[in-house]
């Protein structure tokens, strides 16, 4: 009958699609660092938790008003033992447990075992009670009970608490963490020594030392000494005595040193994945960016230039000097092998705008240009190719643009020499501080242009630019000789009777003022 | 300019690339090189000579500096490199140098030593990544024009005096209609030495258009001015 009971319900549970929807925004909301609203949450049980300890800390000398007292009482505590239970609720899912005996009980042919089954769920439940945090969020629910006063010491958990909703002091415990065998070792050893030094001082001055009451008073005096405060409430009075001192002082400067080193080498250690794990974090955040794979002086050149349009970007970069020379220029840079899946994940690759690779070796570029068009077949890549002869490996792994640096440096030097009026004008095109420039206008749907023909809008006449050509979609319906590129049709020096469509490109040259205004114009008339 | 002989200092990687192209252009050159392991001869370069590091004066008059136009210095090491630079400019005064120059703090220092145009790779490249990111359309025109052989081309037509475009403003000639040739830019011999792109002015004899077009139309223009000189003599 129990049986029947359990399996109904589990498998009710298990296709009600509202139940599994609570569950999972819960388990969002409390567990999943990713999830938006967690942060919110976070912000809310942390001001929580800091404003019962104010009034705990305020009762003390002064008397709370009714509203205070009942927020503290009712509100905090309803707060923490609904969260405790729903963390309770959310620890596992027991319909699981249950379902999976009733499968395996079918499949065998036997018994729904409904003790089994109770004692997993049991256990599992009692693994959660029994957890740390679980355990500091009991305790922090405690000093709501008013009448007993010890258990408002418990209020402390609640500051306790804390830890659950930082990330900084939980990376900080995880640090220690790693040192836990050296730390156990340690204090091991020190409570060692502080019970020798305690047991010595209380055989040798509990008759004649007026301070020493008991073993725990020799024990505190030992403590006090070893760890080279010396309060000197206590302090020993026979020569005996005076010796074992010197010994724990000289004792507790070795073990002090001992444990700072510890946690700093552990913190060193530890550092350069935090700072990554930040980058990662930050890497996850990043909204539309470009990702560059590899720091070369290319890389540097690049990134200032990024720098300077605002445009956010990543680098990726195995070398750990490349990295550090990287973040000194104020970049943000990735310790990471891009070809590893985990690197991938790491970021968005929704994203990315554009990929670019630029190490300085063409086998590695080839390799990353393969791993990142499997991954990633749509963003466009750009790739450096070193030697001129890897230029269509590279194409062919999945660079939609291939450079090289010494092939598109020569031709820039022999057409310095051999052209030298074409070479000023392609300089000046693409320069940056030119007044004059060639730019590229897109024909926005709904703007004044659009369906219109070339010859029925003076360009010269009206904005004081020469159009040089338009790149179509499709082809022209007259015929006309055409240049095929970008899976395009470039007409240049197009006829009059060539029809301007949405989304064709005009290729103009003039003042970037006339040119910025006409954009502004084609903007306006298509809103 | 062509068959003028130029100089090549340093057979590297890029000193290489750039005798290829220079090659390939029908120009003369003439290469030196501190490495004798360096295979200049091997590409087919006949004038391929051993020089010093530190390189004499004296070498270079040997060299033929004074009668060269155009000295191109690819040497690796920069030091080297500018100190070559400043030598040449020190006994050619109108010689075009260019030299490479892989960091961008030593554009200085190169301009100061004469150099008249700094190739930086890593710069070059940057900024053809920059096109790509912002205009992938232009730099594809232009990849087109220079590089591919689709007739069309950047060219320089000089105004013939009493030709038919003597005295003329541009935008009265339809160029682009007549001849499918666009003006943009034109050196205008009264005003300055440089190109001034795109601007209305009156064509005066031995002005300099710069034009895009067909590179038969181009000629077919060039022909036409020469005959209509003939026409208004005539």
């Amino acid at each position: 009958m129990i049986a029947k009971l359990l399996i109904y319900i589990a498998t009710f549970l298990n296709v009600s699609k509202r139940y599994n929807k609570v569950k999972t925004f819960f388990r969002n909301l409390l567990e999943n660092d990713d999830y938006k609203y967690k942060r919110y949450f976070d912000i809310f049980m942390i001001l929580m938790v800091l404003s019962s300890v104010f009034i705990l800390l305020y009762d003390i000398q002064n008397t709370i008003g009714q509203a205070l007292y009942i927020y503290d009482i009712y509100v905090v505590t309803t707060v923490f033992v609904t969260e405790y239970l729903i963390r309770f609720w959310i620890y596992n899912d027991c319909r699981e447990i249950i379902l999976q005996e009733a499968e395996e009980a079918a499949f065998l042919k036997r018994e729904f075992d409904t003790k089994k089954v109770l004692k997993a769920i049991f256990l599992k439940k009692l693994e959660y009670v029994t957890s740390p945090f679980a355990i500091i969020d009991l305790l922090a629910i405690l000093p709501a009970y008013r009448p007993l006063r010890i258990l408002r010491i418990f209020m402390l958990f609640r500051l306790f608490k804390i830890l659950r909703y930082t990330k900084s002091i939980n990376s900080f415990l995880t640090i220690i963490k790693t040192k836990k065998f050296e730390l156990i070792t340690l204090l091991m050893l020190v409570s060692f020594i502080t019970f020798i030094g305690g047991a010595v001082i209380y055989v040798f001055e509990y008759h004649t030392n007026p301070n020493i009451h008991s073993f725990f008073d020799a024990l505190y005096w030992s403590l006090i000494t070893i760890s080279t405060v010396g309060y000197g409430d206590i302090s020993p009075v026979t020569e005996q005595g005076r010796i074992l001192t010197m010994f724990l002082i000289l004792a507790g400067i070795a073990f002090i040193s001992f444990s700072t080193s510890i946690i700093a080498s552990a913190f060193s250690e530890k550092l350069q994945e935090i700072k990554s794990q930040r980058i990662e974090n930050e890497a996850h955040k990043l909204s539309s960016f470009y990702l560059i794979c590899g720091y070369s002086k290319i890389t540097e050149t690049i990134a200032k230039t990024l720098q300077r349009d605002n445009e956010k970007f990543i680098i990726v970069d195995i070398d750990e000097e490349h990295i550090e020379s990287a973040s000194n220029h104020g970049f943000l840079a990735l310790k990471a092998d891009i070809t590893k899946k985990e690197t991938l994940q790491l970021f968005n690759f929704q994203n990315v705008k554009k990929i670019f690779i630029l190490t300085n070796d063409d086998i590695i570029n080839t390799f990353i240009t393969l791993s990142l068009n499997s991954y990633a077949p749509l963003i466009d890549i750009i790739a450096i190719a070193n030697d001129e002869r890897n230029e269509n490996k590279i194409q062919k792994a999945g660079a939609k643009y291939v450079i090289n640096p010494t092939k598109i440096s020569a031709l820039f030097a022999s057409e310095y020499i051999g052209n030298p009026v074409s070479f000023e004008i392609i300089t000046a095109i693409f320069s940056n501080e030119s007044k004059t420039r060639v730019d590229e206008i897109e024909i926005l749907k709904g703007s004044f242009l659009q369906n219109k023909l070339i010859g029925e809008y003076d360009f010269k006449q009206n904005d004081n630019l020469i159009l040089i050509g338009i790149l179509k979609f499709k082809p022209a319906k007259l015929y006309r000789h055409s240049i095929y590129f970008m899976d395009r049709y470039f007409y240049f020096n197009p006829d009059a009777e060539i029809l301007i469509e949405e989304s064709d490109v005009l290729l103009v040259i003039g003042d970037v003022r006339n040119i910025n205004y006409l954009k502004y114009k084609l903007q306006k008339s298509s809103l | 300019m062509k068959n003028n002989n130029i100089i090549l200092f340093g057979y590297g990687k890029n000193g290489k690339s750039v005798a290829k192209y220079l090659t390939k252009k029908d120009f003369k050159i003439v290469v030196y090189d501190t490495n004798e392991q360096n295979d200049a001869k091997h590409d087919g370069f006949v004038n391929v000579e051993l020089f010093d590091d530190k390189i004499l004066d004296s070498d270079l008059i040997e060299m033929g500096i004074r009668d060269t136009n155009v000295a191109i210095c690819m040497l690796e090491n920069e030091a080297s490199n500018m100190f070559l630079a400043l030598s040449i400019r020190n006994l050619n005064a109108q010689i075009k140098i260019i030299a490479k120059s892989g960091d961008k703090d030593y554009t200085h220092r190169y301009e100061l030593a004469g150099v008249n145009q700094i190739i930086n790779p890593y710069e070059i490249t940057a900024n053809r990544i920059e096109s790509i990111l912002k205009k992938p359309i232009t730099l594809e025109f232009i990849h087109n024009i220079v590089f591919e052989d689709n007739n069309l081309s950047f060219a320089q037509i000089e105004i013939i005096k009493d030709s038919f475009l003597d005295g003329k403003y541009i935008d009265d000639l339809d160029l682009n209609k007549n001849y499918n040739i666009i003006v943009i830019g034109i050196v205008d011999k009264e005003r300055s030495e440089h190109l001034e792109m795109i601007s209305d002015n009156k064509l005066d004899a031995e002005d300099i258009l710069v034009v895009i077009g067909d590179l038969f139309e181009i000629e077919r223009l060039k022909m036409d001015m020469e005959e209509s000189t003939k026409w208004k003599l005539a």
